[in-house]
């Protein structure tokens, strides 16, 4: 007997920090949240050793005062949450109330907080109070998380490298800079400030502090309603990609989550436009009644339950892929870095150089050039400027890139770019890119076909334009096909898949039979299909079958309208003209006339350009006609 | 080694075996053509690994000589090149010679080439087959088998044992069966000598194609001999290996209907040619689908209708009918393969509704049968 007994504060603390303390990112995590629970207006984090070493999180929030500060390292000491009513109506971040606890356990911990009328100075150790004393009046918490896992090896074990940990705090903090546009933050490693934005509530100001001005620039607004949610958000037009779906942030009542069927919504957003493999940088703010939002599904609070989550899908789908649409152009040619001029002469070279001399009669360059170079008055000659700029040209994707100063200015500069902005656009129907007037000039390598216009000249690959061509038709044509034509099969095709699989399938064979296929389960885990729609190309039948019920199982599509478009991309695909293939001056001028007249002639159906265009100003540059 | 030869019997013979040389291979060696030199006359064997094929050149042939033997050996040539070197040549006498470090020099008239060849050795041997298990067929018999049956197998790569012919030789009979799911071509011939036991193998389409190119038209034998991996057809100056294809082959025996209930006699010309003319209307993205239909049980009427390209009817006599009404839909190219595959002018079909695979056969000769699946409409 009695060798049950209520387990030891200390070590239920320990266990609970194996859940919620994973590694030196949840400790950040868990500090700047409750930093921005505090109601704080500047977080600041200084890690050293990827906050291995120390993690000292700064912010200007409400602070606590002595007896808080003391009972806030209880477990399940929270002020933020009173009876079971609130559990359903959660506005702030944290709400467990283990978090201070777990990370005290295993660290030593530095509180200095003050709520502007006492101050209080605490030190732990392991969980224990070493040291109390009256701290510094400053309004706000400053709170140091040292020698974190010191008490528990196993799990220091487990640490990665310096560099894999670093990366998951930037990480975190990009996105919870991205989620919190009117917090102003700033991550340090040591000396090096890795992030910093300015607090301003311009998240497209935010996308210029993590992913480069460039980047920012290029990316669409877009947002809209449903009756229970708003959504607003920016994402990048299909010509800048990623390989990896890292570079899609959700975040649900300034919570950033992790949820599958939202993330998959801003990706068929695309549809065809997005190369495959490659995906987007997005982020998304949805709001909505926290009733409607389930997030004490697990400690770490990634996942969360929506409720009426068709709609919700359904708006961040069309609204997103109706900005796209409206900004779709084809890519150009620009040089990669567009150095502005540094000496005052150059500028009044360039405001009373005159084009109509310069340049071939035909290739008449547009007066807008100039503003292209338009300088800000306050900027010409004062050096800062241009450092700045070239700052921000340097910035790329890394978000390792030091950029202490200027950031400010240089965000502010943004107001000047003319980003397409969708629900800006008057236009009261889908936005059209008209599609440049094209004179042909020739075929090369029996690939491209060269054109000219009045702005530059173009190149067209070929086989993506007839992809682009046979695509739309046969998106139409699959559509209009009766898929009750079957023709029927002598010996039946067999599918094989694994249980999961095949129990997948089983659930959506009307959706498969709804585009003509019907599988019939044949023994264990088997299909076979008896019979084929007409509209499939021949010998293609198996193929085709594979891959509709491919979609079906891994993206989980069951909706006619998406299984018949990849079916038309594969026929599409099939039956196009290929590279090296001569093409006469009629069968050219055929292919950019019927080019001409799709929805989308500026990809092809994998989202590769159809068309890139060489502007005459970038041309006249390479030849130094122009400076 | 050297040898003199008249080049355009050389050239007929490189003819031959250039039939198997692919560019594509990657087995180097397999990029050329291997000659051997005997006092009997030359050998040339080209080969891509699933063909080979070779071919004897003797000193004399109907008294006349053809090659002069100087010195024995084998060397083996870029094929290409050589087969190119010899058509261009300027007489029709050639003589090859080949030196130490396989240099090999041919001259004709005052042209005077030097190719470098490769070790002979190095050239994979020739397929070892013993000769129990042999058939022999007319040259001209087996070509129109392979007509007849080869069309039908698949060219898609999803069951390659359909890519090939299934030759099964059971009950005194030789059975070639072809099939692409879509539709069945069979083909019957009776034996007069059996080979010792039972065979059953599958020959790849491509094989027989290139095999029906190089036979003669004549009745002159051709060997056939079958052993699990290899078939060779032997005819006096040729020998032709394939690889066969592995895999269970479907028993498609219960697949032909043996009942009918509507059964049509008609000219397959006229169908064919109704047929053909149907489907210039018939929409290339729907696999080409006509319209087959029986009225008052003297006429076919087939017929194609597109909403956006037009239609066409035709009404084509039927010369005997028998059993119920019908109205069908099927691939226009289907039907025309399989009628093109039968001779003779008048062609038996035999449905069994408008869901059911069909049969169609000569009237004359029910040695060849063609089944055609239907396209259903629901
Ligand atoms: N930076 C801070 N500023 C003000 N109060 C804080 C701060 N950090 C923690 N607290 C207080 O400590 C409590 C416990 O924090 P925590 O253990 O993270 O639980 P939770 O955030 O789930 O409530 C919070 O409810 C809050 O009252
Ligand atoms: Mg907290």
């Amino acid at each position: 007997m009695g060798h049950i007994h209520i387990m030891d504060e200390f070590l239920s603390n320990k266990i609970a920090a194996g859940e919620v303390v994973e590694r030196p990112s949840s400790v950040v995590k868990e500090l700047v949240e409750n930093a921005i629970d505090a109601g704080s207006t500047t977080i600041e984090v200084v890690l050293e050793e990827a906050g291995l070493t120390s993690i000292q999180v700064i912010d200007n929030g409400c602070g606590m005062d002595e007896e808080d500060a003391l009972v806030s390292f209880q477990r399940h000491a929270t002020s933020k949450i009173n009876n079971e009513h609130d559990l359903f109506r959660i506005r702030t971040l944290g709400f467990r109330g283990e978090a201070l606890a777990s990370i005290a356990s295993v660290s030593k911990v530095h509180l200095e907080t003050s709520n502007g009328e006492s101050g209080i100075e605490v030190f732990m150790e392991g969980g224990h109070i070493v040291e109390q004393k009256p701290g510094p009046l400053r309004k706000g918490t400053n709170l140091t998380v040292s020698q974190l896992f010191f008490n528990t090896p196993a799990r220091l074990k487990y640490m990665k490298t310096i560099q894999t940990e670093l990366g998951h705090t930037i990480d975190l903090m990009n996105r919870l800079a991205l989620c919190y546009p009117d917090i102003a933050f700033r991550l340090a490693h040591g000396a090096n400030t890795l992030l910093k934005t300015n607090g301003r509530g311009d998240v497209r100001q935010v996308l210029a502090a993590i992913y480069g001005v460039a980047n920012a620039k290029k990316m669409v607004h877009f947002e809209g309603q449903t009756n229970d949610y708003t959504i607003s958000g920016y994402a990048t037009a299909s010509e800048i990609t990623r390989a990896s779906k890292n570079y899609i942030s959700i975040f649900v009542n300034g919570r950033w989550v992790r949820h599958y069927t939202i993330q998959k919504a801003l990706i068929d957003a695309y549809h065809t436009f997005l190369p495959i493999g490659r995906y987007p940088i997005a982020v998304l703010h949805i709001e909505g009644d926290p009733y409607l939002t389930d997030v004490n599904v697990h400690p770490a609070k990634q996942q969360i339950r929506l409720s009426k989550e068709p709609d919700l899908i359904q708006l961040i789908e069309t609204s997103l892929h109706r900005a796209i649409r409206q900004s779709m152009q084809p890519p150009e040619i620009m040089e990669k870095k567009k150095k502005i001029p540094r000496s005052t002469e150059q500028i009044n070279f360039w405001k009373t150089v005159n084009y109509d001399t310069t340049s071939l009669p035909q290739f008449n360059e547009k007066p807008k050039s100039k503003e292209e170079f338009f300088i800000p008055e306050d900027l010409k000659g004062q050096d800062k400027g241009f450092i700045v700029e070239e700052k921000w040209e340097e910035l790329k994707d890394g978000p390792q890139v030091d950029m202490i100063d200027g950031v400010d200015e240089s965000a502010e500069q943004l107001d000047d770019f003319n980003v397409p902005k969708a629900q800006e656009s008057q236009h009261p129907e889908p936005f059209k890119e008209p599609f440049p007037e094209l004179e042909i000039v020739g075929q090369i390598h029996g690939t491209y076909i060269v054109a000219q216009s009045i702005d530059g000249f173009y190149l067209i690959d070929q086989h993506a334009a007839q992809e682009r061509i046979k695509y739309e038709y046969f998106k139409e044509k699959v559509g209009e096909v009766n898929p009750d034509e079957r023709q029927a099969l002598l010996l039946p095709l067999t599918f094989h898949y694994s249980a999961d699989e095949a129990l997948t399938l089983k659930e959506n064979t009307k959706a498969l039979e709804e585009v003509g296929v019907y599988l019939e389960e044949f023994g264990q885990n088997s299909f076979i299909v008896r019979e084929y729609p007409t509209w499939f190309p021949v010998n293609m039948e198996s193929e085709i079958i594979e891959e509709l019920i491919e979609q079906v199982l891994h993206s989980r599509v069951t909706d006619i309208k998406k299984l018949r478009e990849s079916a038309a991309i594969m026929m599409s695909c099939k039956r196009s003209i290929k590279a090296n293939h001569y093409l006469d001056q009629p069968q050219m001028e055929r292919l950019l006339e019927d080019l001409k007249l799709r929805e989308n002639p500026f990809t092809c159906p994998h989202g590769r350009p159809v068309i890139v265009h060489f502007r005459t100003y970038e041309i006249e540059k390479m030849f130094k006609r122009v400076m | 080694m050297k040898f003199s030869i008249m080049r355009d019997r050389l050239l007929d013979g490189l003819n031959d075996v250039m039939k198997a040389v692919s560019s594509k291979t990657t087995i180097p060696i397999l990029t050329g053509i291997k000659i051997d030199i005997s006092s009997e006359g030359v050998t040339l064997t080209g080969s891509d690994a699933d063909i080979t094929i070779q071919t004897f050149i003797p000193v004399e042939e109907d008294g006349k000589e053809i090659v002069q033997v100087k010195e024995p050996g084998s060397i083996v040539l870029q094929a290409r090149m050589f087969n190119e070197i010899i058509r261009k040549l300027p007489t029709n006498e050639v003589v090859v010679e080949v030196s130490e470090q396989l240099q090999t020099r041919i001259q004709s008239g005052k042209s005077d080439f030097h190719l470098i060849g490769s070790d002979a050795s190095e050239y994979p041997l020739l397929p070892d087959i013993s000769a129990d298990r042999q058939i022999t067929l007319p040259a001209d018999l087996l070509k129109t088998i392979i007509r007849e049956t080869v069309f039908a197998v698949s060219t898609t790569e999803s069951r390659p044992v359909l890519t090939g012919v299934k030759w099964e030789i059971k009950d005194n009979s030789l059975v070639c069966i072809a099939t692409d799911s879509h539709r069945l071509a069979q083909r019957k011939v009776t034996l007069e000598q059996l080979p010792s036991e039972e065979m059953n193998v599958v020959i790849p389409g491509k094989s027989l194609t290139e095999l029906s190119k190089i036979l003669s038209d004549s009745p002159h034998p051709v060997d056939i001999f079958m052993t699990n991996q290899q078939v060779l057809f032997k005819t006096p100056d040729v020998l032709f290996f394939s690889r066969l294809l592995e895999g269970n082959y479907p028993d498609t025996s219960r697949l032909i209907p043996e009942e009918s209930s509507t059964i049509v006699t008609i000219n397959g010309k006229a169908l064919l040619q109704g047929i053909d003319r149907a489907s210039l209307l018939a929409r290339e993205d729907r696999n080409n689908v006509v319209r087959f239909s029986t009225i008052d049980s003297g006429t076919v009427e087939i017929s194609s209708n597109s909403p956006e390209i037009g239609k066409v009817e035709e009404e084509i006599q039927i010369d005997s009918f028998e059993g119920e009404e019908l109205k069908i839909s099927f691939s226009a190219k289907y039907m025309m393969d399989a009628l093109k595959a039968i001779d003779g002018q008048e062609v038996v079909i035999q449905f069994t509704g408008a869901m059911r695979p069909f049969t169609i056969r000569s009237i004359h000769d029910d040695a060849i049968l063609q089944l055609i699946l239907p396209v259903r409409t629901y």
